[in-house]
């Protein structure tokens, strides 16, 4: 029987981190009441993970040995699963019971092209709730970071969202040709909404529960993200309109 | 209550429903041979008549509130009306005349305020609400209409005082029930400023008019609120102003914010460019333009001081 | 695909409209992106819609797509298209009677002006849409200073010069090529704002300077007249009679006339909010304009 949903989690190092995000992401696709699987991307990870250590038959491992970029992980693995939707989750994301079946039903089940969903820190300030652009040098940025905020509606639109947790249509991604591979870490994401926003679909952030994103504790993030901002920058400065 | 009993003593059973009065409302009601009925305190006013409307012997029920009363000639205009009507009708619309703070209100708004009050016994039924209408359960065609003038009027006590009038609008507003869905808090300030046209009839109840209509137009602000509340301050507000749009005062020499910008910019490149008589100079300049900016002028003066 | 083609960037009332149009039909569920000269987006407004390289889509036009325009200026290059062309009428003037007289373009009209001359000139039937105001004008509760004046020198800046020179003890704040976000704050502290721009179709910035609360001086506006009550929520003056009607409300027994045309003229503007337009819109899109839902 096909899968609903393919959870594509590309993780490195962090293994007690990831094993409480899977355990996250079941409880909520109980939810679901829809078979799910899951595709963890082991990103050259120092010591690698045990295959036998995840529990569940539906959790399968890809393994690189050298590092790649997140989107080529990203999309090697979406090339492994046969879900009719793939959720893009980071390792450091734990979902709320409720989180997954109201992506689906404000999200993916009513023709949105790409939803994302309100993000805390773990001491209740919002992580993410959908990405804005400013002018100039500003370019994309998270709406309302770091503030306490509680979300007023269920669905804002947006011309992009985070890649932290983030569903697609499978078919809707393979389409617009997946993220980028050129990114080296960071903003493929970004990238990859625009694409989508461009063929007319539309890119949502949801309130689903309250579900926390640590953020950035793989350590070497920083550094590559800013190679990807410029690029980004240089490819679509003046292409994107303007809202934050 | 007296001049409520002393008018319908010529009717031929009166039964007065008794909320839990500590006063001498059941007192005066024996007096006047009233049987006296219990109550439970409730919140909504209008449905708890549903339940005391079967306990009268005869066909026909007229419902008052204890603050209203009615003409001498009641009593004549209503058996003259249930002779001619008795047959093709089973409730009258009456019109009411309100007395707020002192004066009876003319206003289109206020009058004619028709009330179904008098009826045929099981052919009315009220709601789950405050001051709303009852419905005539034979049908709108079988409700008789009391055109003004000349004809039966309830005598309406509303309100002793423009307080009293905004006491009782916010615990009816507290009281009420507010639904799970449709709330704008947009469309609440929309109601608001229509009601306050609604209600504003200066020509006919002058001063008064206005502060009542004012007092009803925020009531719908405040009830936005409170739905607000109720429903979790889940939803957004919209930014709707409610409150009247105005100016400050107007001084010409007001600092508007382009100015405290321009003032910032320039004393961050005051502190690049070396030279303070320079300063000094465009200081005195600015000081002259904006009187009243003296006590920022003479911090930045002390800074320069500091620093040349 | 609905295409909307815009002819730039630069700051012009039109485009504004256009990408609202998009943004609003995006929410609604319709699959719709700007389609500009390269690609570029406009900068100076708040938008989320997404934009597309004009060149690029007309090579890849399909049938099925629908392609709409507000410039009359477009119609020559875009009417080669196969597909649903649509007008979006921000105006009416003599240069749009060829659009009319092609029965196969469907139009929308933005004001009830527009409608009427639609009607009157050809044999289409409109399908009104509205227009919306952008929530950031609305009067939010910050201190309105009385003596702050704000005007947009660009049109009709003789007329503000005059009134400079006989009110010199005012503030003048020019309103030129500026972001809307800042134009909205302007308005927003502003307590009168100066509609000198002459022959303006619709006025968009006067009916958003009511929406900021201010006191609106306009020379007469064709399309505008909808919304535009002289004496009630503004003032409407021929140019020779500008600076008197300016004076006139300035004096000291006018102050209740200027409270009063205040709550006026944001009581219009609520008329013309986002959440309306999307209402109105939501209804065509289950009547007249059913078929675009079933853009792919």
């Amino acid at each position: 029987m096909k899968n609903l949903l393919c959870a594509v989690i590309v993780s490195r190092g962090l293994d007690e981190m990831l094993r409480f995000c899977l355990k996250s992401f079941f409880e909520s696709s109980v939810h679901l009441s829809e078979p799910v699987e899951v595709i963890v991307a082991d990103n050259a990870s120092p010591r690698p993970y045990n295959a036998s250590s995840f529990a569940d038959r539906r959790i399968r491992l890809l393994r690189f040995d050298g590092h790649k970029a997140f989107a080529t992980a990203c999309n090697k693995a979406v090339q492994e699963s046969t879900s009719e939707y793939v959720l893009f989750l980071n390792n450091d994301v734990l979902l709320d019971q409720s989180s997954l079946l109201l992506m689906m039903q404000h999200g993916c089940n009513a023709g949105i092209g790409v939803t994302g969903s309100w993000l805390y820190f773990p001491d209740g300030r919002v992580q993410h709730r959908g990405v804005v652009f400013g002018r100039d040098d500003i370019g994309p940025y998270h709406l309302d970071r770091g503030r306490f905020l509680e979300p007023f509606c269920f669905v804002e639109d947006f011309q992009a969202v985070t890649g932290a947790c983030m569903m697609v249509r499978r078919e809707l991604f393979e389409q617009v040709g997946g993220f980028d591979e050129s990114y080296a870490f960071g903003l493929e994401d970004i990238d990859f909404c625009l694409r989508v926003r461009q063929r007319g679909h539309r890119v949502v952030c949801v309130n689903a529960g309250r579900p926390i994103h640590f953020e950035a504790l793989t350590p070497g993030r920083i550094e590559l993200d800013v190679t990807s901002r410029q690029q980004f920058l240089e490819r679509w400065r003046g292409k994107y309109t303007i809202d934050g | 209550m007296s001049r409520l009993m002393e008018s319908v003593r010529w009717a031929e059973e009166c039964i007065v429903v008794d909320m839990d009065s500590h006063d001498r409302t059941c007192e005066i009601a024996r007096q006047y041979g009233a049987t006296v009925l219990q109550a439970p305190v409730v919140q909504r006013i209008d449905g708890i008549r549903n339940d005391f409307l079967g306990c009268g012997r005869h066909e026909w029920i007229l419902v008052l509130d204890a603050d209203e009363y009615l003409a001498e000639d009641a009593e004549q205009i209503i058996h003259e009306l249930l002779e001619q009507y008795k047959r093709s009708c089973d409730a009258f619309f009456i019109p009411r005349y309100n007395m707020i703070a002192g004066q009876i209100m003319r206003g289109s708004n206020w009058y004619p305020d028709q009330q179904i009050r008098l009826f045929r016994k099981g052919c009315v039924q009220w709601s789950d609400t405050t001051h709303k209408l009852p419905e005539v359960l034979t049908g709108q065609e079988r409700l008789h209409t009391l055109e003004p003038p000349g004809c039966l009027h309830i005598h309406h006590e509303n309100y002793n005082s423009v307080e009293q009038f905004i006491e009782r609008q916010i615990q009816y507003a507290l009281k009420d029930n507010y639904p799970a869905n449709g709330f704008s808090f947009e469309d609440c300030v929309a109601k608001a400023y229509e009601e306050f046209n609604f209600r504003l009839d200066e020509k006919n109840d002058g001063e008064l008019s206005f502060a009542l209509a004012t007092v009803m137009a925020w009531d719908k602000v405040i009830r936005g609120l409170i739905h607000w509340e109720r429903l979790g301050r889940k939803e957004s507000l919209s930014r709707a102003y409610s409150l009247p749009v105005t100016t400050i005062a107007g001084y010409p020499n007001y600092l508007l914010p382009e100015d405290v910008e321009e003032l910032r910019n320039r004393i961050r490149r005051l502190e690049t460019i070396p030279g303070v008589k320079k300063a000094e100079r465009w200081l005195n300049a600015f000081g002259r333009r904006f009187p009243r900016t003296k006590n920022q002028l003479k911090r930045i003066r002390q800074y320069l001081k500091r620093t040349a | 695909m609905l295409y909307y083609f815009v002819p730039d960037t630069t700051i012009f009332g039109g485009i504004k409209v256009a990408y609202q149009f998009v943004d609003a039909l995006n929410a609604l569920g319709i699959m719709a992106v700007i389609a500009s000269p390269g690609g570029r987006t406009a900068d100076w407004f708040f938008s989320h819609a997404a934009v597309v390289d004009a060149e690029v889509v007309r090579d890849s036009f399909r049938p099925e797509d629908t392609a709409v325009f507000s410039l009359p200026h477009d119609y020559a290059a875009l009417r080669k298209l196969p597909g649903q062309l649509v007008f979006h009428c921000q105006g009416t003037d003599p240069l749009i009677d060829p659009i009319l007289a092609n029965s196969s373009v469907q139009v929308l009209t933005c004001w009830r002006q527009a409608t009427e001359y639609v009607q009157t000139h050809s044999v289409i039937n409109p399908i009104e849409v509205g227009i919306s105001i952008t929530s950031s004008f609305f009067y939010a509760g910050v201190p309105k200073f009385e003596n702050a004046v704000a005007y947009m020198p660009r049109r009709g800046g003789y007329l503000c010069d005059e009134v400079k020179r006989a009110y010199a003890s005012k503030r003048y704040i020019a309103i030129d090529n500026i972001c809307e976000a800042e134009v909205a704050r302007i308005m927003q502290y502003s307590s009168i704002y100066l509609a000198t721009a002459e022959h303006e179709w619709f006025g968009l910035p006067a009916l958003e300077a009511m929406a900021a609360g201010c006191l609106v001086v306009s020379l007469p506006v064709l399309g505008g007249m909808e919304y535009l009550d002289d004496g009630v929520n503004c003032r409407i003056v021929k140019s020779q009679d500008f600076v008197g009607a300016v004076g006139e409300l300035l004096q000291e027994q006018c102050a209740g006339l200027r409270f009063r045309m205040r709550q006026a003229a944001v009581a219009t503007a609520r008329r013309y909010t986002t959440g309306r337009m999307m209402q109105r819109l939501a209804l065509l899109l289950d009547g007249p304009l059913s078929s675009w839902r079933k853009i792919v």
